[in-house]
């Protein structure tokens, strides 16, 4: 690529080819996002289907992310641009707090508090662009939401609405038995 | 190791259809599977097990294997009978022996076990009923709760030349920093130092029903489980 990096004066070296050129992203209602190829790098899905041999010139590559809806992807990418600029600590396991805080950065603690629905969208949208620090994190935070609290507890505390019949429950509930056994 | 143990993924999928439908990701599911078998990723490509088809998830997997365990699984065997301590005192009741899985029946219901310093010919088939996993994460769950009158606890008895069992039993008393196993009192009384204990089960969770499966499986267990030869010991 370009040895930029390997200057000593790096804030004056020319932006790479993957801070200028850009992509554009998708999503579900057909919203277009423009982004720096570094920035759509993060997704491994998006790596795989980027075209390196474009010319400089060439018009910016469409990406169709038809799973991830407008507003997921726009939360999605606001990760990967801090992300390029101040990449994420690596997340201890298991967890040494519930605290978001105290686990990562301030911005990836903020970024992570947001209601249950979005947390999870971001979780699905981070799977299925296979994003992994997204992953870890969005992961992270459902693992410290959870802690030490039943289903009924967690449910109250995030607003999750119950839609199993009481037959549904008394099943899962069956079904994962050997997940507090193992 | 992953964010979420497997009981927290357990809780999860009991909160709501979408959560539950997210709880059996393979990506939250892979990590946790190749921990506890020590799984590669080629192997989990190639999958684990050539005899299941179609592939399943890395849950299904997990729950397999745990049902089912396949030759090299290290488990504990159970064998009832009279156990002599390094104190010489006798335990008689349940013991946990490490052993080995070595062949399985193709039913999957019987397994050949050995028994890790033992010569072969100790090597015997027993009932699925017989086997468990060990203890650990559950006992580690459980560290740092006090041990009370009701809960079940395991002695480690570990011998010289061979890894040893867990002697599984109900406390029925405590008093200064002994333990009195109430399994044992028809026996005599058998006591022994808390700090060797290793708290297994609580009492107030049994009662709340929490381990309703649990009560069956042992019942069935005593059934299936036959004697051990008198004197056994491990010393």
């Amino acid at each position: 690529m370009t040895d930029a990096t390997a200057e000593p004066a790096a804030a004056e070296a020319a932006p790479t080819a993957e801070e200028t050129r850009t992509v554009h992203l998708v999503s579900q209602e057909g919203d277009s996002f423009d982004v720096s190829v570094k920035v759509a790098k993060m997704s491994e899905l998006v790596k795989t289907m980027l075209d390196e041999e474009l010319e400089e010139d060439a018009e910016a590559q469409e990406i169709p992310l038809p799973n991830v809806k407008s507003s997921v992807l726009t939360k999605v990418i606001e990760f990967c641009r801090h992300y390029v600029e101040d990449p994420m600590n690596e997340i201890e396991k298991p967890l040494k707090s519930a605290n978001m805080q105290e686990v990562v950065q301030n911005w990836f603690a903020t970024y992570v508090q947001v209601e249950q629905e979005v947390l999870f969208e971001l979780i699905l949208a981070a799977n299925y662009m296979d994003i992994k620090p997204l992953l870890d994190l969005t992961c992270a935070t459902v693992a410290s939401m959870i802690k030490g609290k039943t289903p009924e507890e967690i449910r109250k505390t995030f607003n999750i609405v119950n839609d199993f019949t009481p037959e549904e429950e008394a099943q899962v509930r069956e079904e994962n038995k050997w997940c507090e056994e193992a | 190791m992953h964010f979420l143990s497997l009981p927290e993924l357990g809780t999860l999928a009991r909160l709501s259809k979408s959560w539950r439908q997210l709880s059996e990701h393979d990506y939250l599911w892979r990590e946790p599977y190749k921990a506890r078998f020590k799984i590669s990723d080629s192997l989990l490509a190639a999958g684990s097990d050539a005899a299941v088809t179609p592939p399943l998830s890395c849950k299904e997997a997990f729950a397999r294997r745990l049902l089912h365990p396949q030759v090299g699984d290290r488990v504990e065997v159970a064998w009832r009978g009279k156990f002599r301590l390094e104190s010489l005192e006798v335990f008689s009741g349940l013991a946990w022996w490490l052993a080995d899985v070595v062949a399985r029946s193709d039913d999957c219901r019987r397994y050949k076990v050995h028994y890790p310093g033992w010569e072969p010919r100790w090597d015997e088939w027993v009932s699925r009923e017989r086997l468990r996993w060990g203890n650990d994460a559950r006992a580690a769950r459980l560290l740092g709760h006090p041990v009370e009158v009701g809960d079940t606890v395991e002695v480690w008895c570990g011998g010289v030349h061979v890894p040893g069992a867990w002697l599984e039993g109900r406390v029925s008393c405590i008093r200064s920093d002994r333990a009195y196993l109430g399994d044992m009192l028809a026996a005599g009384t058998f006591s022994i130092p808390l700090a060797r204990c290793r708290l297994v089960r609580k009492a107030e969770l049994m009662a709340r029903g929490e381990e309703e499966g649990e009560t069956v499986r042992r019942r069935s267990l005593n059934v299936a489980c036959m004697a051990a030869p008198c004197g056994c010991s491990v010393m």
